[in-house]
């Protein structure tokens, strides 16, 4: 029997789960630089002491509604092993919550959720019971390595790879 | 896999690697059409196994020491019948030195290579049969020991014996004589350390032919019980055959010189030649002055011909650092500028003098980091040697004959642009091996000779490095790639294109004109990534080819890693680098000069010429900004302002709102962290500590000019 | 006055003759080092050495000889070998080319 040790973060009233060993550092939230055509929920990208690394807004990953920026807001910084190469990334996240232990036993594998989140990206869900509560916790774990993987990217319908329709070229000829 | 010997790690696989490569370039030489190889060959190679056989398995890599062991039966009985030296055996050399690598690569990522997985498995299975084919054949002599009598002893065992009397160590075979004596004598209390330990040493000068190995200082043992098992008592001499260079050994015994009394004595006169030793990895080279290095090499007493080093080994990370340092460095002095240009000037404070004194740091800052760059040159070498290999390879697998040619292998350029050319370089040249070069059929059919020539050199060019492959094969058939350019939308007319501009589609990602494309070169693939890593590099690619008689493919680098000045300009709120070298101009103009050409977008006249106006705001979606609005009613005085850029013979004009400033900018790659995003040529940290992103100039052009010709199609 | 070597149990050399193991080879050589005429050693499942080890072992079997008694190498492990000879000790250490090759044709 094996148990890992999770850091779980919130998105609204949603608890996610991430394997400690890819949390790098958790920052507060820092200007960010847009870059062009990629999916919304690239934010753009961060100077983290000289590496430039790429932001992603888990809300919109997880299609839900934006929320303002505020003194909780924080960015996780990970290390994500993707198909084809390993990236720092940050994602940005509502509040970072606690460190779990979670047995192997306590993972029950995910149901199809139907909702905007990308079920890719579910390795499970972890109920906890706090010792002082009578409730149960759920935690949605996630596995994010192929977050910023060129194909993932790309099988995002969010992306506007076209040329925003706009007016229409002038075809008056050449004024001499 | 034992964790005590993992300091060693690095040396052994650097050692080994280089090994391999050495052991590669002495197969391919061997030439099995030409007759029986050199017996220097062989035993080169029977060398390097043996070698490499030890290391592993004093490091306990069982796995690459039982593999390395068989090699070094087979070439081994080859000693003996060389003439028995076919292609059969070629290939399953070759195909060792491959597992052996990828033996490597798992170490190198604490991974145990385990011999049980198929390419290994394989590839013992063609030792073993080869060498039973070479037992077979043999008079029944020399596999065996005499006066054993114990004939049922297996091969392999019967080798060790034999190698054991041979004893390559203090019997050389050539009875040649040492050209170095070095001797270490221990000073008092002197201790084992993980950096001194003489049988790394040993293992290291072993790579240059010990001719003999001496302990000393036996007397010096104490009785069992009363020893220190962590103090050196014993001392060592080493007579070495090679005749490496001065440098090299005293890099090498540098950590010595705490521990004792290092001597070396020069017992030859060095050859004609000098320094360079062809195996050699120096990682890094620092000039330091005569009159410093005493206090790199400690107080103990020099007590050789009063050498000097010249050089020092540098372990390639600490140059990273300290790279790092000087870019962060001459950031926080443009944050320091910056701060003191916005002080208000008041009475007490010398503004001028402050500033003054930044900008001379500046100066001297620049001039401080360039240096840092140049500790990271390396010799070309290190890419160009894994050619040979793979035009063998290739050429076989395409059923062509094909000569390389390398010079100029010991131009040296900076590190990480070495390792930014090598999948471009390999591109390239697999590029003229399947498309370039024709058939020996076809090649005679034409009066050439059957055999193709492919010449890869490197040389220096100004503030550049050249690096040519060139060919004489057909050459690029301009009206395929046109005809080609037009059926995939790219180009509308185009009667007027000269062939440097025809030769640019080539590297349009999913640009093919080969008829049957081949998984060889990758269906075009390689071209345009090839483009875009030189590019990304600051770096640009040249084309000159004519048909029928061969292409000539340059690639031409920075010599260091791009740092280059760029202009800070804003558009809308976002914020964009361009280097300067790719400015022709900033120009003003009124929105009636804009005008628009049916299939071409908007373009202005500039110098003689029209030029396209590409508008980022459209480009990269900002809808934040507003687009050049280019609406009759507006005002047609209204100047815009634009910035007119040119790269490689394309030249646009990039309307911006502001001229924010000049910048020093250290090129970041994208990609490391993210993908690549067309038009981007990688990202900067500004003085602030923002990132900005550079523009990729020659992307831009292409991207619009794809954009609009499919528009233009649509529109018709 | 020969010792038969199925009498007197050889001196096992440990997998690893190194500097972290140190202390316990001391502690195993010294525990034999008085033992009367040729000790067998026995080197055949030595897997890594380092100098520190080697030392170490040499020091035993000059210990001895200074105490005019011996050593008779049983196995040898190609390490092992390998060792001694990068260090140029193969001959003090009884490791050179006569005896060894009776080790192997001897042993099966």
């Amino acid at each position: 029997m094996s148990q890992r040790q999770f850091l779980s973060f919130m998105l609204g009233n949603e608890e996610y789960g991430v394997d400690i060993k890819h949390v790098h550092e958790i920052l507060t939230w820092k200007e960010i630089t847009a870059i062009p055509n990629t999916p919304s929920y690239v934010l753009g990208v961060m100077n983290l002491r000289g590496s430039i690394i790429p932001i992603v807004d888990m809300r919109r990953r997880f299609c839900m509604s934006e929320k303002p920026a505020d003194d909780h807001t924080v960015i996780m910084v990970l290390n994500l092993k993707g198909r084809d190469k390993t990236r720092i990334a940050g994602l940005m996240v509502d509040s970072v919550r606690d460190v779990y232990d979670i047995d192997d036993e306590q993972i029950a594998s995910p149901p199809d959720f139907g909702s905007g989140i990308d079920t890719d990206f579910i390795s499970g869900l972890a109920t906890l019971r706090k010792e002082d509560q009578d409730t149960e916790n759920l935690i949605i774990l996630v596995e994010l390595s192929q977050l910023l993987d060129a194909d993932m990217l790309s099988r995002s319908s969010d992306v506007n790879a076209n040329i925003a329709p706009e007016e229409e070229l002038d075809p008056t000829p050449l004024a001499s | 896999m034992s964790g005590e010997f993992d300091e060693y790690l690095p040396e052994f696989l650097e050692e080994t690697l280089q090994g391999i490569s050495d052991f590669e370039q002495m197969v391919i030489d061997t030439d099995p059409q030409a007759g029986a190889p050199d017996l220097d060959l062989v035993n080169g190679m029977f060398r390097i196994a043996h070698s490499l056989k030890g290391n592993a398995l004093m490091l306990g890599l069982e796995n690459i020491g039982n593999l390395s062991h068989e090699m070094e039966s087979l070439l081994h009985s080859l000693r003996d019948k060389p003439q028995l030296f076919d292609s059969g055996i070629v290939d399953c050399l070759l195909h060792c030195m491959d597992v052996l690598r990828s033996m490597c690569a798992d170490i190198s990522q604490g991974v145990d290579p385990a011999l049980d997985q198929p390419d290994a498995l394989m590839v013992r299975d063609e030792l073993a049969n080869q060498i039973a084919r070479l037992e077979g054949k043999g008079s029944g002599e020399g596999a065996h020991v005499e006066g054993g009598g114990k004939e049922n002893l297996s091969p392999i065992k019967n080798l060790t014996t034999e190698l054991l009397l041979s004893d390559l160590i203090n019997n050389n075979e050539a009875q040649e004589q040492p050209f170095w004596r070095i001797s270490f004598r221990p000073r008092e209390n002197a201790r084992f350390t993980s950096v001194a330990d003489p049988l790394k040493l040993a293992m290291q000068m072993s790579r240059w032919r010990l001719s003999s190995v001496q302990v000393l200082a036996v007397d010096q043992l104490p009785f069992l019980d009363q020893m220190n098992p962590q103090q050196c008592y014993l001392g060592w001499e080493f007579q070495i055959i090679d005749s490496v260079s001065r440098s090299d050994l005293d890099n090498l015994l540098i950590p010595w010189y705490e521990m004792g009394e290092i001597s070396i004595q020069e017992l030859q006169k060095s050859p004609a030649g000098h320094n360079e030793l062809s195996g050699d990895t120096r990682v890094g080279d620092i000039n330091a002055e005569k009159e410093d290095t005493t206090s790199l090499v400690g107080n103990k007493a020099l007590a050789s011909n009063g050498g000097v080093a010249d050089s020092v080994r540098v372990d390639i990370s600490k140059i990273d650092e300290l790279i790092n340092l000087t870019g962060e460095v001459l950031i926080q002095h443009s944050m320091l500028a910056r701060t003191v240009m916005n002080l208000p000037q008041t009475d007490d404070v010398d503004l001028e003098k402050l500033h003054e004194q930044i900008d001379a740091l500046g100066t001297q800052m620049r001039e401080m980091q360039e240096n840092v760059m140049f500790v990271r040159m390396l010799p070309v070498r290190h890419v160009f040697n894994r050619l040979p290999r793979m035009v063998r390879d290739l050429s076989r697998k395409l059923g062509k004959k094909v000569k390389l040619q390398m010079t100029g292998q010991e131009t040296e350029l900076d590190k990480s642009v070495l390792e930014g050319i090598l999948d471009p370089l390999i591109h390239l040249v697999r590029n003229a091996i399947d498309h370039g070069i024709e058939s020996p059929q076809k090649r005679v059919a034409q009066g050439k000779p059957e055999t193709g020539t492919l010449a890869v050199s490197a040389w220096q060019q100004g503030g550049r490095i050249v690096i040519e492959v060139c060919d004489d094969g057909k050459g690029i058939e301009q009206e395929v790639v046109v005809q080609r350019a037009r059926s995939q939308g790219l180009l509308v007319g185009g009667d007027d294109l000269d062939a440097e501009q025809i030769y640019q589609f080539l590297f349009i990602p999913g640009f093919s004109t080969a008829k049957n494309v081949t998984d060889v070169s990758g269906r075009g693939v390689g071209l345009d990534v090839a483009a875009r890593n030189i590019r990304g590099m600051g770096g640009v690619i040249d084309v000159t080819s004519t048909k029928g008689r061969g292409t000539q493919l340059q690639l031409k680098l920075p010599l260091t890693l791009a740092v280059t000045d760029g202009l800070l300009v804003r558009i809308g709120r976002q914020q964009f680098v361009v280097a300067l070298t790719s400015i022709l101009e900033s120009v003003h103009i009124n929105s009636q000069k804009i005008q628009s050409i049916a299939g071409m977008g908007r373009v202005i006249h500039f110098r003689e010429a029209y030029i396209p106006v590409v508008d980022l705001r459209r480009i990269f979606h900002y809808h934040d900004a507003k687009s050049l609005k280019l609406d009759r009613e507006e005002n047609p005085s209204v100047p815009h302002l634009l910035l007119v850029l040119e790269a490689e013979n394309l030249q646009l004009a990039i309307p911006v709102d502001e001229l924010v400033g000049q910048q020093q900018i250290v090129i970041k790659n994208m990609e490391l962290n993210y993908n690549a995003i067309p038009g981007i040529g990688g990202a900067t940290i500004l003085s602030d500590g923002k990132v900005a992103l550079i523009l990729d100039v020659i992307a831009l052009g292409w991207l619009f000019r794809t954009l609009v010709s499919h528009r233009a199609i649509k529109v018709a | 006055m020969d010792n038969n070597c199925l009498d007197v149990k050889p001196v096992q050399l440990p997998a690893s003759l190194s500097a972290s193991s140190a202390a316990d080879f001391k502690q195993l050589l010294v525990s034999r080092i008085n033992e009367k005429g040729n000790i067998p050693l026995d080197g055949g499942k030595v897997e890594s050495a380092d100098s520190c080890g080697m030392q170490m072992l040499l020091c035993f079997i000059m210990t001895r000889k200074y105490q005019n008694e011996g050593v008779r190498w049983v196995d040898c492990s190609e390490t092992l070998y390998h060792a001694a000879c990068l260090l140029g000790m193969r001959r003090l250490a009884g490791l050179a080319d006569s005896l060894v090759e009776e080790l192997i044709l001897g042993m099966d």
